[in-house]
């Protein structure tokens, strides 16, 4: 009886597990049903939607729904904004329902869960690019080609954006992205920021060239103790300082271009590189380069007040490390320089993050749409990057004080100058300096030209090896130039260099050439 | 009653010992200073863990990182403590009764087909077909993506530990099996009866190592998981961790980015906030751990 009794128990049990099982493999078809009668609410909101009283000519007479992928996590207020105000306004809008899909910021580049997912034809309708990785997306076939939807469903965006944007994302003649926001990026890295209040006291007004800046790191590190900087030699305001020649980085750091002759420069075969090396090895010897600047991991040791300089970005110091360094030091301020500001100024790059649709997608008209709304005008702007004026924001003097600090759309990927409104945290000199910021810059000679590596994948690692071992150590100022170049020169050779440097010029050519 | 007598140890064994304690104080507080470590960098001033590097007693004291971890989306992170609980439990209970199920087929001498099952086990560990695969097979045919089962089916079953088991299974005496069988027992109730609690040293161990691999677990959801409140808390942190390195080093930022991120204290923090829990289990499980490693790896 006993015997019989624990079979049938084990034989509830295994049917237990089975059903469980088939009730978990089943969630899709229960999602399916769920997701019918979702498309039936939908469909009834597509009924009441087509009195919208939207003025866009192009918006769809039938509703759809779009999931477009971002970054990061959907903070609690995002959440709330997308039920109750977003999705409203993109049926109103666009007649067209979103879903947002977030993956951590690890999965933003190639190889991972994005790439993953149009592999395996998972469907999605849009992902955040960057430049090389939609470069080497297009190269796995993985992007659709959006020119047709770009002329037709753009009208806002054009208003507010400069088409020149779309040359980060051209291949063969084609447009494999739609560029979001529109801040100034002329001159990035080629300016160096220092300590203002320290300028001040020790009684200099400008830094114009490096013997300058030497000076300035000097008193900077007699009077205040500071290391000069974490960065290394190959930094751009420093090579920018090291001759007459404009150089403009290609490839990180050892493959440069000259601007007026469109000549690649490998950077350890030129005057720069002796210059920049030999420039560091004096600030080592006396003291002003930290001794740990290979190993130590400091996140941020100008705003820590442990170095006296940095590389500035487009006049934006004031947002990026004033604040952070008035933690440590109240009465600290920071302005940022050109060395040998007689120089031209270039644009590298119009704006950094773009929408994408993989080939796997029929919705590229929607997703036009969606981003052309986000870029729409000011009120949309607004709503979408800092939320429901009076709940989430408040406006002083015509700028933003923020009330909810949550992330909701990605400030940083909306904000356009043309459109969005400041923060009251900057000052109306600030922003005006800021908007003008690009004005006279001229477009630099590999402006929208992005590498594939597929085909120099082994040298590429070697250089990186071999950049790693020998060329930083230099770039640092811990080793000499003279007693340490033949050895550099000639572990790059073996390391594939000339094939590495030929295959690029090869793409470079070919992007001339579609150009 | 005559108290029973100490061996009394000779001179050399008691320094001998004395020296064996110390190394293992020692080794024991190098192997807490770490731990300590983060816990006193994770209530640190991110600034002054910067100037000052990581301190077990803080310069200055802060609870930004535990702030910034249960600020808005604490409820998000008692959600995915639930689920990683959830998971950690049912995913323990199903892969110990699987592998030992399988474990045990593979040591009954009569069962024909047990090595072609060696091999099914084997092939496995030294092939694999590749990520893409497997990532279609589980999204596209068994509909794994936003699913429960997702956290739990795809590493239900480790060869490893199966092995591990088997070579339990082995150890215990056949003569037991065969004298259970003379008295009528199935094989289902020899493994029942028999087995199962006289492998209890090896089905702990087992049990812990799964435990521990889906409690520290974040790469299934990433692959499968999409809806924010199936989160566990391994990839709710990993996500909000790689969320805070990408603020933290955002070049170019943007107007509105200059909220001071308390990084390297975060880190500190989040790791606080994960061993926790797990940390716990060790000190109940030690004994069977240490027996049970041994037993495993001596037997063929």
């Amino acid at each position: 009886m006993k015997r019989n009794w624990s079979k049938k128990a084990l034989s509830l049990l295994m049917a237990g597990t089975m059903m469980a099982g088939l009730a978990g493999c089943g969630s899709d078809a229960a999602q399916n049903d769920s997701s019918t009668a979702a498309s039936t609410v939908q469909s009834s909101a597509a009924q009441s939607t087509d009195a919208s009283t939207s003025d866009n000519p192009l918006r769809p007479d039938t509703l759809d729904t779009i999931t477009v992928v971002l970054f990061g996590e959907e903070s609690p207020r995002m959440q709330q904004l997308m039920e109750e105000k977003y999705q409203q306004v993109f049926i109103d809008e666009i007649n067209t329902k979103v879903e947002l899909m977030y993956l951590p910021w690890t999965e933003n580049g190639a190889g991972g869960k994005v790439d993953l997912m149009i592999a395996s034809g998972q469907e999605f309708d849009a992902c955040i690019v960057d430049p090389t990785w939609a470069a080497s997306s297009y190269s796995k076939g993985y992007l659709q080609d959006l020119s047709d939807v770009i002329d037709k469903y753009l009208p806002d965006w054009h208003e507010n954006m400069d088409a020149t944007a779309f040359d980060a994302y051209r291949y063969d003649g084609g447009v494999y992205a739609i560029p979001i926001g529109n801040k100034p990026t002329a001159g990035v890295y080629n300016t160096v920021c220092v300590r203002q209040d320290i300028m001040d006291a020790i009684g200099m007004d400008n830094i114009a060239t490096l013997d300058d800046l030497t000076a300035y790191a000097e008193k900077a590190k007699e009077q205040y103790g500071l290391y000069a900087t974490y960065e290394l030699a190959d930094a751009a305001y420093i090579i920018r300082g090291t001759s007459d020649r404009n150089l403009i980085t290609v490839d990180k750091s050892n493959l440069w271009i000259d601007q007026d002759t469109k000549e690649f420069i490998s950077l350890v075969d030129s005057p720069e590189f002796e210059a920049a090396v030999k420039l560091y090895n004096n600030w080592y010897n006396e003291g002003l380069i930290p001794k740990d600047i290979l190993t130590n991991t400091v996140t941020l040791p100008f705003q820590a007040n442990m170095s006296s300089l940095m590389r500035g970005t487009c006049g934006t110091t004031l947002i990026e490390n004033e604040p952070g360094l008035q933690t440590v030091v109240p009465e600290g301020k920071t302005a940022e320089y050109y060395i040998s500001p007689e120089k031209p100024i270039y644009k590298n790059s119009y704006e950094n993050t773009a929408f994408q649709v993989p080939v796997t997608s029929d919705k590229a008209d929607r997703v036009a749409m969606f981003v052309n709304l986000l870029q729409k005008n000011t009120e949309l702007a607004n709503l979408f990057a800092y939320g429901v004026e009076g709940t989430d924001y408040e406006l002083i003097d015509g700028k933003v004080s923020k009330i909810n600090t949550d992330e909701l759309f990605y400030e940083w990927m909306i904000y356009n100058v043309k459109i969005s409104t400041p923060t009251t945290a900057y000052t109306d000199e600030f922003m005006e300096v800021y908007k003008n910021w690009d004005n006279g810059a001229k477009p630099s000679a590999t402006f929208g030209f992005n590498i594939d590596y597929s085909n120099i994948k082994t040298e590429k690692a070697q250089i990186d090896s071999v950049w790693d071992e020998l060329a930083k150590p230099m770039l640092a100022g811990l080793k000499d130039y003279d007693s340490n170049i033949d050895e550099l020169r000639s572990a790059l050779k073996a390391a594939g260099w000339d094939t590495y440097v030929a295959e690029i010029q090869k793409q470079y050519d070919e992007f001339l050439a579609n150009k | 009653m005559e108290k029973q007598k100490k061996i009394k140890r000779c001179a050399s064994d008691r320094v001998l010992i004395t020296v064996f304690y110390i190394l293992v104080a020692i080794f024991a507080v190098v192997c807490l200073y770490p731990l300590l470590l983060a816990i006193g960098t994770s209530f640190a001033d991110e600034a002054s863990v910067t100037v000052n590097g990581y301190r077990i007693i803080p310069k200055k004291f802060s609870l930004s990182a535990y702030q910034m971890i249960l600020g808005s989306m604490g409820k998000n992170l008692m959600n995915a403590y639930m689920v990683t609980i959830g998971v950690t439990v049912c995913g323990t209970i199903l892969s110990v009764l699987v592998s030992a199920a399988f474990a045990y087929v593979l040591t009954v001498r009569e069962f024909k087909p047990k090595g072609a099952l060696n091999m099914f086990l084997y092939i496995p560990m030294i092939f694999s077909a590749g990520l893409l695969p497997w990532y279609i097979m589980c999204t596209k045919y068994y509909h794994l993506t936003d699913s429960f089962l997702a956290l739990v089916l795809p590493c239900c079953m480790n060869a490893f530990n199966v092995f591990l088991l088997r070579n339990f299974f082995k150890s215990i005496p056949e003569e037991l099996a065969e004298a259970a069988k003379i008295d009528g027992a199935n094989y289902l109730r020899i493994f029942r009866v028999i087995y199962f609690p006289l492998a209890k040293v090896g089905l702990v161990t087992v049990g812990l190592f799964y435990a521990l691999s889906y409690w520290n677990d974040y790469y299934l959801s990433l692959m499968f998981i999409n809806k924010q409140n199936m989160y566990p808390l391994q990839y709710y942190l990993y996500n909000m961790l790689s969320n805070v390195q990408f603020m933290a080093n955002q070049a170019n930022a943007s107007l509105g980015y200059n909220i001071n991120i308390p990084l390297e204290t975060t880190k500190m923090a989040t790791i606080c906030v994960t061993v926790g829990p797990i940390i716990l289990l060790y000190p109940f499980a030690q004994k069977y751990i240490t027996k049970g490693v041994i037993v495993g790896a001596v037997k063929g």
